[in-house]
């Protein structure tokens, strides 16, 4: 069986390299991206299962590349797990992610999560 | 004595209109003893005539009538007491008349019957002085007197002349602070009283009879607009030379004549400029507070923001460190980073409650109603919560009774009061249990039950701990932490959700806390 492959599009640093370590320990194939337009022009090439997206970003916001992935016919199948620090812009997105989650994250959470949406 | 009345009868007739016209005043000066002067006089002459004649001259009797009268050659004393006496009344007489032209219709009638009355005797003394024989040879006074009863006793039930006198309408009018105006069927100005004189700022005489909208900068169609009250708050303004302005409430009534015919308006106009720079402050008070309450809300929105982040990569990297994935570690550094990772996760929850308690205070707070399934969240608050329990030695229970899995409501919500609860059972309990019952309590309430062995809530303070930022007692701050905002925010919330909170509490023994929510069911799942 390949490994679920995820993409991680988080302007921080930190958090970025946080997520992907533990995506990494639940055996994801992992991409991190850390900026709105670099995400979107990935997304035109690749099918990841799961996009953890911030809303927050340099270029494109996640919102928009949130409505890009639900209008795309060839990411149909592709999870979205929002993760945000702004709960307001988080709670209105709601609907349209798979998953919502307010930051901070622990590494334990988003790994539990990530694969229960692929599973 | 019969002529103690017939001597100071015009002297009190003055005073009478002098009442009568509002010249009360007048009244009050010592000058007007002055008036009684002559009519002493006279009535002194009367007695003492027999020595100087000075009334008259001879008494004869008329031995040819068959009712022998009295007639008399009248004295230089009686032509200076006739003439002073028609000048009084010729005085009285113009005070009343003035009255009756500018009197209001109502009192119209009153000065007429009391002018007549008045009137008729005199002018029949006077045609009998001047020889007109009316009765033929008898005095006509007391004949003539008798038609001034008659006159007055008229005036008296027909025009209530004692109830109310014309001058206090007047005198009202006159000292009313607000302008009063008539204006005419052509909007002319006929009358003003003298607060709308000041306004006008010129004497009557050049006001009258000019169209309103010469001297007020008013067109007709406002007077129209105020008229119908089609305004909740009508408003005119003036501004002085000092280009100081002055707010006015105005109102127009419709004067009508008899018949109905338009007659005219009547316009009052209420200086509202105190008022209005009250209301102005107390607007600008209030969008001040209402800017610093957003600003506060707006800020401690950012701060929560970016508290997050990092709390995120503390959390993160801490879990990483214990987990070993960046090396060995110790069982006391595992401690340690487990103590940190706590600390972390409480932190983490007050930045989350500052959130909500400023998006609830900008009413940025909305219900986000979808179906989710209550065992779901009942397991996360029960992991989130457990560890503290751990923590504490204390034992939690959760309990599902009777409620289907999927349900309709705002799950983050509810999830954020059942999470307050608990929590806030867990800090204040110090040996024991918490026990949470979630039950239906009908097809449209869900009941969250949480009870604990803690310390219970003295009475006077069980509406307190609902409010943002108190505690039953601040030592509790220093001891268990937290900023005191877990309950305001769960009454906040249920508030938000249309639903009660329940309190019951015995000191020692422990509380209990109720929250019913209106809840809708998925109906395949009933």
């Amino acid at each position: 069986m390949t490994k679920p492959f995820a993409l991680i599009v988080e302007d921080d640093r930190d958090i970025a390299e946080i997520f992907n370590l533990s995506l990494e320990g639940a055996g994801f194939v992992t991409e991190v991206v850390r900026d709105g337009q670099v995400a979107f022009e990935r997304l035109a090439e690749i099918v990841p299962d799961v996009v953890v997206l911030d809303i927050h970003l340099p270029g494109i916001p996640g919102n928009d590349i949130l409505k890009f992935i639900r209008s795309n016919e060839r990411l149909a199948e592709t999870q979205v797990m929002l993760v945000t620090a702004d709960a307001a812009r988080g709670e209105e997105l709601r609907g349209e992610s798979d998953l919502l989650l307010l930051k901070p994250v622990s590494p334990l959470q988003l790994r539990t999560l990530a694969s229960r949406l692929i599973s | 004595m019969e002529y103690f009345g017939v001597v100071s009868l015009s002297t009190l007739w003055l005073l009478l209109a002098l009442r009568y016209t509002g010249r009360e005043k007048w009244l009050a000066s010592a000058k007007l003893r002055l008036l009684f002067i002559v009519p002493i006089l006279t009535l002194l002459a009367i007695w003492t005539n027999e020595a100087h004649g000075l009334m008259w001259h001879q008494v004869v009797i008329d031995p040819s009538d068959p009712f022998p009268i009295l007639y008399w050659m009248r004295g230089v004393w009686f032509w200076v007491f006739t003439v002073y006496t028609y000048l009084l009344l010729l005085l009285g007489t113009i005070l009343l008349i003035e009255t009756v032209v500018r009197s209001h219709d109502l009192y119209r009638g009153q000065a007429v019957v009391l002018l007549i009355g008045a009137l008729v005797p005199w002018i029949g003394n006077a045609l009998y002085l001047f020889g007109f024989d009316l009765f033929g040879r008898l005095v006509p006074t007391p004949v003539l007197f008798t038609f001034t009863g008659v006159a007055m006793a008229w005036g008296l039930f027909r025009f209530q002349l004692l109830d109310i006198v014309p001058v206090a309408r007047e005198a009202v009018l006159e000292s009313m602070s607000d302008a009063v105006i008539v204006l005419d069927e052509q909007n002319r100005i006929v009358d003003l009283n003298a607060a709308a004189q000041s306004l006008i700022d010129s004497p009557t005489s050049e006001v009258v009879g000019k169209p309103f909208s010469q001297l007020l900068p008013i067109g007709l169609d406002s007077i129209q607009r105020w008229e119908e009250r089609s305004e909740t708050r009508n408003e005119m303004i003036l501004e002085d030379e000092d280009h100081k302005q002055y707010t006015f409430d105005p109102r127009v009534s419709l004067l009508h004549d008899r018949r109905g015919k338009l007659a005219g308006r009547l316009l009052v106009l209420r200086d509202i400029t105190e008022r209005k720079q009250i209301e102005e402050a107390l607007r600008l008070a209030r969008d001040q507070a209402l800017e610093s309450s957003r600003m506060k809300s707006r800020l401690l929105a950012n701060v929560s923001h970016e508290l997050r982040t990092p709390l995120g990569a503390i959390l993160g990297y801490s879990e990483f460190l214990r987990d070993g994935t960046y090396g060995s570690v110790s069982e006391e550094q595992v401690d340690i980073l487990e103590k940190i990772i706590e600390s972390t996760s409480y932190l983490s929850r007050l930045v989350s409650q500052l959130l909500e308690q400023a998006k609830i205070e900008a009413g940025q707070t909305t219900l986000n109603m979808l179906p989710f399934s209550l065992q779901e969240l009942v397991e996360r608050v029960e992991s989130k919560s457990s560890i503290e329990a751990r923590a504490k030695g204390l034992s939690l229970l959760f309990r599902l009774e009777d409620v289907p899995n999927i349900v309709i409501g705002d799950e983050r919500k509810i999830e954020q009061i059942l999470l307050n609860l608990v929590s806030n059972a867990l800090k204040f309990t110090g040996e024991g249990e918490v026990q949470v019952r979630i039950y239906r309590c009908d097809e449209h309430q869900l009941a969250l039950q949480v009870t604990d062995t803690g310390p219970g809530i003295p009475d006077d303070m069980r509406e307190e701990i609902f409010k943002p930022f108190r505690r039953v007692d601040d030592s509790v701050t220093r001891e268990h932490g937290g900023i005191g905002l877990g309950l305001a925010i769960v009454e906040q919330l249920v508030m938000l959700m249309e639903g009660r909170i329940e309190l019951e509490t015995a000191l020692g023994t422990g509380s209990t806390f109720t929250v019913f929510l209106p809840i809708d069911y998925e109906k395949e799942t009933l």
